[in-house]
């Protein structure tokens, strides 16, 4: 039984087609990289997977639900998790807060408890604490979890979206672009954590990425979008070979 | 009944092009900087005062004291635009900052007003003997006085103007692409801050017309008047579809109708409602307005 | 912390005791006094509650005044037609006030930022024109005969709930779902957060504290007239949590009751500039624009923003 699958989900902006009758289905413990030039819809993907798009024609279902447009946190809910491209941290609050608000998903207290501070109160926000510190852990942020968010320096801030995805306990993460900026000795690390997060923590990844040093080493399946639709797929060997997409890339048949 | 209707129409298109004149102000403003520019009613007050003073004191005839009041106002705008709201915009600070400030130098200038020309309202000379005009209308029962038809001609020439800064101008152009994308009008080589300032001038100055137009109209003046056409001409803006300038004449006349109907035939205390009724209808059934475009964020 | 956390019923009782005994000793003193501190509790009730909905969940609500009227109207119509007990008639004006909160709160926290702000600018505004016409309550003549039962007991009762119940929310998860909401509402939804929900939350919390305040002032005054409740008055309450620092609870607590007492300091500057008018608006006005433009995380202190074009 697949996790995650897509069959014929197109979506648009306006007039654009930003994603056109796309299908994916991803098996349990996957690791996909998602590559294609700019413009070329990969984030949209996420977005409708997460959500934060709803698609005008088309299927998504994960873990056997239906989750067409259902709304981001809804799915969130259900076990999909996932960073972003331009970083999103909560930028005034501590690391810690930032992973707590994550690792709360799971557990709903009711407000009575809240404003009387039972001992429920301190026994789940324990729970949660506890939680958000193993995803700090996890990605080697725990010194500093009271330090502000945004004083943290850029690597930090991509590994902490990373810690803050995790925390919610998902079955499966996207992240967008996570080496973004990095530098080659921080790129070594992401990829050996991206590899024990699927390996140790058992999570279904796709990931979308640039550098293709990340892509080639650790992804199993690739997937090449442009302008929309899927034109390669295939292990990374196979699609370094294949003419559609060093056209993509390189342009050599259509300039602009 | 139905000559009740027109009669009322017609009285409500007048109000309407006060509110459409004001309302352009606002969505130019927000066009650009997409800022809520609260201290445009109380600019619109200053107008009204520079015309008035401009007649009583200066005794200068009706059109270089409507002039007079559009220059004064365009000075005001430009420098609140440079004294309070560039140095936010420089610093990129949060919308809410600026909105803040914004209600800031509103509340300035109607406590200025209050405390240089007193709270009590003052009678605007009378510049256009009130003549009434049945003649052709009689068979309707319809009645137009000349101020009616001054404020109507003089906003719709003022529009009409504006279009064509906009729309065929050098400095339009650079208004609209401003609009669109500041920043990549920035790398076009566009001088943003003075593109702003015209935009501010040009916003107060129509301001300042409606403010001597309703000067004209109803015959008096005070320290609040911009209070309320101010907020109602913003919920114009945001019917006709912010930023859109042929959408901001269009809903300040429909606000003007509505509410000048719901004083003539529901009760004149609920007039103040309506716009707001119409404002949170709009903003829930098409929140881009009747001419704008539906956008959503970037995720 | 956690054990800090676990005296605050010990604290509370505290709070309780002092209170009661200062309200015996109050009617002693000064009666002008005596109002300042009445007004300076009411205040920090309507700005601490304004700023969670503004400075905690970063929703810009400008209908403050709104609420505070629906609260001030319901508890006086309750305790001058009905003799609801006054306790029970601040609680009903709050609940009320809450659940305009919550009807005005489901269609329009979706719009964002200014668009809110407007709207419930114009939902206080709406509330005022239908109290205007409400007979009942007197409408344009006003509502006279409040009976007076707001002491400084009832004030600083309430002031020590608003200022408890604001601290729980804060530090708890709900209360992080609402930080998280006015940092980054597309990553709040991501993680699970449902914004939707916790900003109506806000709202309500807001909308209620404020309708106590309402009542508190109603039946200190003992006449209401809805001139009281214009955009004005909501702006009065915005500049409390911005002079203080926006989401900093202490911070807007302590701006609340400077800005009660400066106007009465500014008395002084109106025989300085030898006017009959109050320059207090002026000043208002003015350290609203330098505050934002100097220091824009407030005097004392509140959250840094981030320099981000949201």
């Amino acid at each position: 039984m697949s996790l995650l699958k897509l069959e014929g989900v197109t979506v648009a902006f306006g007039g654009l087609l930003a994603v056109s009758n796309f299908d994916l289905t991803v098996e349990d413990k996957e690791l996909i990289g998602l590559i294609g030039p700019n413009g070329a819809g990969k984030t949209t993907v996420f977005n409708v997977i997460t959500g934060f798009h709803i698609p005008i024609k088309g299927n998504i279902t994960f873990n056997n639900i239906d989750i067409t447009g259902k709304s981001p946190s809804y799915i969130a809910k259900l076990g999909i998790s996932r960073t972003f491209q331009n970083i999103r941290l909560f930028s005034n609050l501590s690391v810690m807060e930032n992973v707590m608000i994550a690792a709360q998903l799971h557990y709903n207290i009711p407000y009575f408890h809240t404003f009387f501070r039972t001992s429920l109160f301190y026994k789940v926000e324990k729970t949660i604490e506890e939680k958000a510190l193993k995803s700090l852990e996890l990605v080697g942020l725990e010194k500093v979890r009271d330090e502000i968010a945004k004083n943290l320096p850029y690597g930090d801030q991509r590994k902490l979206e990373i810690a803050r995805a995790i925390a919610t306990e998902p079955r499966l993460i996207l992240l967008d672009e996570p080496a973004a900026g990095m530098n080659p000795k921080e790129t070594d690390e992401l990829m050996e954590m991206i590899k024990f997060l699927r390996d140790e923590l058992n999570l279904t990844i796709i990931l979308i990425e640039h550098d293709m040093r990340v892509v080639m080493n650790i992804c199993e399946r690739v997937i090449v979008l442009n302008y929309g639709e899927i034109i390669a797929e295939g292990t990374p060997d196979e699609i370094k070979t294949k003419p559609e997409v060093l056209e993509a890339y390189l342009g050599s048949t259509v300039v602009g | 009944m139905i000559t009740e209707i027109f009669q009322q129409i017609i009285n409500g298109i007048a109000l309407g092009s006060i509110y459409a004149l004001i309302a352009l102000g606002y969505t130019m403003v927000y066009g650009i900087l997409r800022l809520i520019n609260f201290a445009h009613g109380d600019i619109y007050m200053v107008g009204a005062y520079a015309g008035y003073f401009a007649i009583t004191s200066f005794k200068w005839g009706i059109f270089p004291s409507f002039i007079f009041a559009m220059l004064i106002c365009a000075i005001l705008g430009m420098s609140i635009e440079r004294f309070a709201y560039r140095p936010l915009r420089i610093r990129n600070a949060p919308r809410i900052a600026a909105l803040t400030t914004a209600i800031g130098v509103s509340f300035l200038l109607e406590n200025l007003g209050i405390i240089f020309w007193t709270p009590t309202p003052r009678a605007f000379p009378q510049v256009i003997p009130l003549k009434i005009y049945q003649g052709i209308y009689e068979r309707f029962g319809i009645i137009v006085n000349n101020r009616q038809l001054v404020i109507i001609s003089v906003a719709i020439a003022l529009m009409l103007l504006l279009q064509f800064i906009v729309n065929k101008t050098k400095i339009g152009m650079a208004m609209r692409a401003v609009s669109f994308d500041r920043e990549t009008a920035w790398m076009m080589g566009v001088n943003i801050d003075y593109v702003i300032s015209f935009t501010f001038a040009i916003g107060s100055m129509l301001a300042a017309a409606g403010g001597v137009l309703v000067g004209i109209y109803f015959n008096r003046i005070d320290p609040l008047m911009g209070v309320m056409p101010g907020v109602k001409a913003f919920v114009a803006a945001v019917l006709g579809g912010i930023g859109i300038i042929p959408g901001a004449m269009v809903g300040g006349f429909i606000l003007g109708i509505a509410e000048i109907l719901v004083s003539a035939f529901i009760a004149s205390s609920y007039r103040d409602a309506i716009a707001f009724a119409i404002l949170i209808v709009i903003l829930l059934v098409r929140p881009s307005g009747i001419f704008g475009v539906a956008t959503r964020e970037k995720v | 912390m956690e054990n800090l956390e676990r005296f605050r019923y010990i604290f509370f009782i505290f709070g309780l005791v002092i209170i009661y005994l200062v309200n015996i000793i109050l009617p002693y003193i000064n009666p002008y006094y005596f109002q300042i501190i009445i007004f300076a509790g009411i205040n920090i009730v309507l700005a601490v509650s304004l700023n969670v909905i503004n400075g905690l969940c970063g929703q810009f609500s400008l209908g403050h005044a709104g609420f505070m009227a629906v609260g001030a109207y319901f508890s006086s119509f309750l305790t001058f037609y009905y003799k609801v007990p006054f306790p029970l008639a601040l609680i009903a004006g709050g609940v009320l006030a809450g659940l305009i909160g919550l009807g005005v709160g489901v269609p329009t926290l979706r719009l964002r930022g200014d668009y809110l702000a407007i709207a419930t600018l114009g939902m206080g505004e709406i509330i005022r024109v239908i109290l205007f016409n409400l007979d009942i309550v007197g409408g344009a003549r006003g509502f006279p005969g409040i009976p007076k039962y707001t002491s400084f007991f009832w004030v600083y009762l309430v002031v020590m709930f608003v200022l408890v119940s604001s601290y729980s929310l804060l530090k708890s998860p709900q209360g992080r779902a609402i930080l998280s909401i006015r940092e980054d509402e597309i990553a709040s939804e991501a993680m699970g957060v449902n914004t939707t929900r916790f900003k109506i939350f806000a709202f309500i919390f807001g909308a209620f504290w404020a309708g106590v305040a309402g009542g508190l002032w109603a039946h200190y005054l003992q006449f209401l007239h809805p001139s009281s409740f214009t955009f004005m008055k909501s702006v009065e309450v915005l500049v409390m949590i911005v002079l203080g620092g926006l989401g900093s609870i202490s911070g807007v607590a302590i701006s609340a009751v400077f800005l009660t007492i400066l106007p009465e300091l500014l008395r002084y500057a109106k025989v300085l500039f030898n006017t009959t008018v109050d320059p207090r608006m002026v000043i208002y006005s003015l350290l609203l624009i330098l505050t934002m433009l100097l220091r824009p995380q407030g005097l004392l202190g509140g959250y840094r923003r981030k320099v981000k074009e949201q």
